[in-house]
């Protein structure tokens, strides 16, 4: 797991993942009318439910419109679904063939990622970006323009380490589509996809931040949106990214334990 | 055969249908139990919304958080009685066109579009139901009880709605049939669905007609949960109309599109 495969491999996977899935473009391109739909939802609620002027949970409309473009955009940019393909190549048996590999599977899928996001960026995410700024009547832009994009880098490595872990269950249980789906429903929520977790009664927050989720959305989308608050405290961008690189190196650590005893469990049944 | 023999086969095909959907999700307890529990919870996500909005003080222009949230518990109820009993032909259509076995509809001596059906129950989508009736229960408490006319024309109004949902399952098939394995068609259907999900006083006005005429989405839920609150409402026939228009266009694009139908496979 340690060892770095070659660049050169990781973007040649990439780039035939693109090839890949540009044969499905169409499907992205639902995004297309999804995701501005999504954003103008949000965008009504906002305008009809706080008046001009007044703020809700630290923050006033234009900053939640704009944290409500932003949500969509970066979960453009995080989104991946490795756990999915993990189990599948679990369940089928096919798993065996990347042992055979000379690379590690989680660094090939990782450079799957790369080139299916790579993809999602000028299929799913420009476009998006387009249509939201027009109907904003004013081009989307994050405050703090590079930590924002580093951060969300973070955010694009967390996101596929904690869902690899999360497919790793497929090992212990072959049919974990039903778990898959829970993951995937707290991934969103916890992650501020819906709402700034801000909003959350302030029991609950701390529980909130133990979960890897908001590290890899919720913390480019304050970086965003003006300044990150954790738990009611200003946090400067440079600290939140220093705890996303925590967050990541525990993240992976955990990753890299739970690979060793998984792999142990592989029957090679499938069917 | 006479009309009512006729009539008992065909419910003893669902039936059996029912029963083989059934049999097929007990074989894995845990993963079945699981699923039941987050496709109730999924659909939580806007009654959380909402409440965690009212939480922070912020409100529905005119509706209290319980009235909000009826709207959302008539909305689960209603799919989850659509979604078990349809909502799975979607998902058959993608997988079987994708996989190129849905040929073997066309083999059954009955017409595709009920042996698409008969394989669909799906019995994890009843976890939606369950979560609406609680959750009607829930925002009904505190409130005056609505009286026998209110309740007769919630019971209408609900049927319309599963209709609605009937017609939009139908219609996200026929796509499915010609857009080989493109499962985001729920995505689209559940992003148009979600404008009905919150009380119509959010939405600029022009979309508030629409949502009664054309794409009828406030006939998912906003049109029951009024009658049962006693909120008069514009549009209830232009929505009845809407509604059938659509089951009939979505019928029609069914049976047009299976001719276009391509083997897909491997």
């Amino acid at each position: 797991m340690s060892l770095v495969p070659r660049r050169g491999a990781m973007l040649a996977i990439a780039a035939v993942t693109w090839k890949e899935w540009a044969a499905f473009r169409s499907h992205m391109a639902v995004s297309l009318f999804t995701g501005p739909l999504r954003f103008l939802v949000m965008t009504w609620i906002w305008t009809s439910t706080a008046s001009t002027g007044s703020r809700a949970a630290g923050m006033d409309v234009v900053d939640l419109v704009t944290y409500s473009g932003l949500a969509i955009l970066v979960g453009y940019a995080v989104f991946d679904f490795a756990d999915w393909n993990l189990q599948m190549l679990v369940r089928t048996g096919a798993y065996s063939n990347h042992l055979l590999q000379p690379m590690h599977h989680a660094w090939y899928a990782l450079s799957q990622k790369l080139g299916h996001r790579a993809l999602a960026l000028l299929v799913e995410a420009v476009p998006v970006w387009v249509l939201v700024s027009l109907f904003l009547g004013r081009p989307l832009l994050p405050h703090h323009p590079v930590w924002f994009l580093l951060s969300a880098g973070l955010g694009f490595l967390l996101m596929f380490v904690v869902n690899y872990a999360s497919g790793l269950v497929g090992f212990w249980l072959v049919r974990a589509e039903g778990v898959r789906r829970c993951v995937v429903l707290v991934r969103d929520l916890l992650g501020g996809a819906m709402l700034p977790l801000s909003f959350f009664p302030a029991a609950v927050q701390p529980l909130l931040f133990l979960t890897p989720y908001p590290w890899a959305l919720y913390i480019p989308l304050r970086l965003g949106t003006g300044h990150v608050e954790i738990l009611g405290r200003i946090v400067e961008p440079a600290q939140a990214l220093g705890l996303q690189a925590l967050v990541l190196a525990a993240s992976l650590t955990g990753l890299t334990i739970l690979d060793a005893l998984a792999r142990r469990r592989f029957l090679a049944a499938g069917g | 055969m006479n009309p009512l023999e006729r009539w008992k086969g065909h419910v003893a095909l669902h039936l059996e249908g029912i029963r083989l959907g059934l049999a097929v999700r007990l074989s894995d307890r845990f993963d079945f139990l699981a699923s039941v529990l987050v496709m109730m919870g999924i659909e939580f996500v806007p009654t959380l919304v909402t409440a965690l909005l009212y939480g922070n003080g912020l409100a529905f222009p005119g509706w209290t958080v319980r009235e909000a949230l009826l709207v959302q518990a008539v909305f689960l109820m209603s799919k989850g009685v659509a979604y078990p009993l349809f909502g799975g032909m979607v998902w058959n259509t993608a997988e079987m066109v994708r996989a190129g076995t849905f040929e073997l509809l066309l083999l059954l001596p009955r017409h595709p579009l009920q042996s698409s059906v008969v394989r669909a129950f799906d019995a994890e989508d009843l976890g939606k139901l369950m979560g609406g009736v609680g959750l009607a229960v829930w925002c009904l408490q505190g409130m005056e009880l609505p009286g026998a006319a209110a309740l007769a024309g919630f019971a209408l109004l609900f049927a319309l709605s599963v209709l609605l949902f009937l017609a939009s399952a139908v219609a996200m098939s026929s796509l499915l049939i010609v857009w080989v394995g493109n499962f985001r068609v729920y995505e689209i259907f559940e992003t148009m669905a979600s404008l009905g999900q919150f009380p119509p006083t959010i939405l600029p006005p022009r979309l508030r007609a629409l949502g009664v005429a054309g794409f009828p989405f406030a006939a998912f839920a906003v049109l029951p949960a009024s009658s049962l609150l006693g909120r008069s409402v514009d549009g209830i026939w232009t929505a009845v109309v809407s509604v059938v228009v659509l089951l009939a266009l979505a019928l029609t694009t069914w049976n047009r599109l299976l001719r276009r139908l391509v083997g897909a496979g491997g």
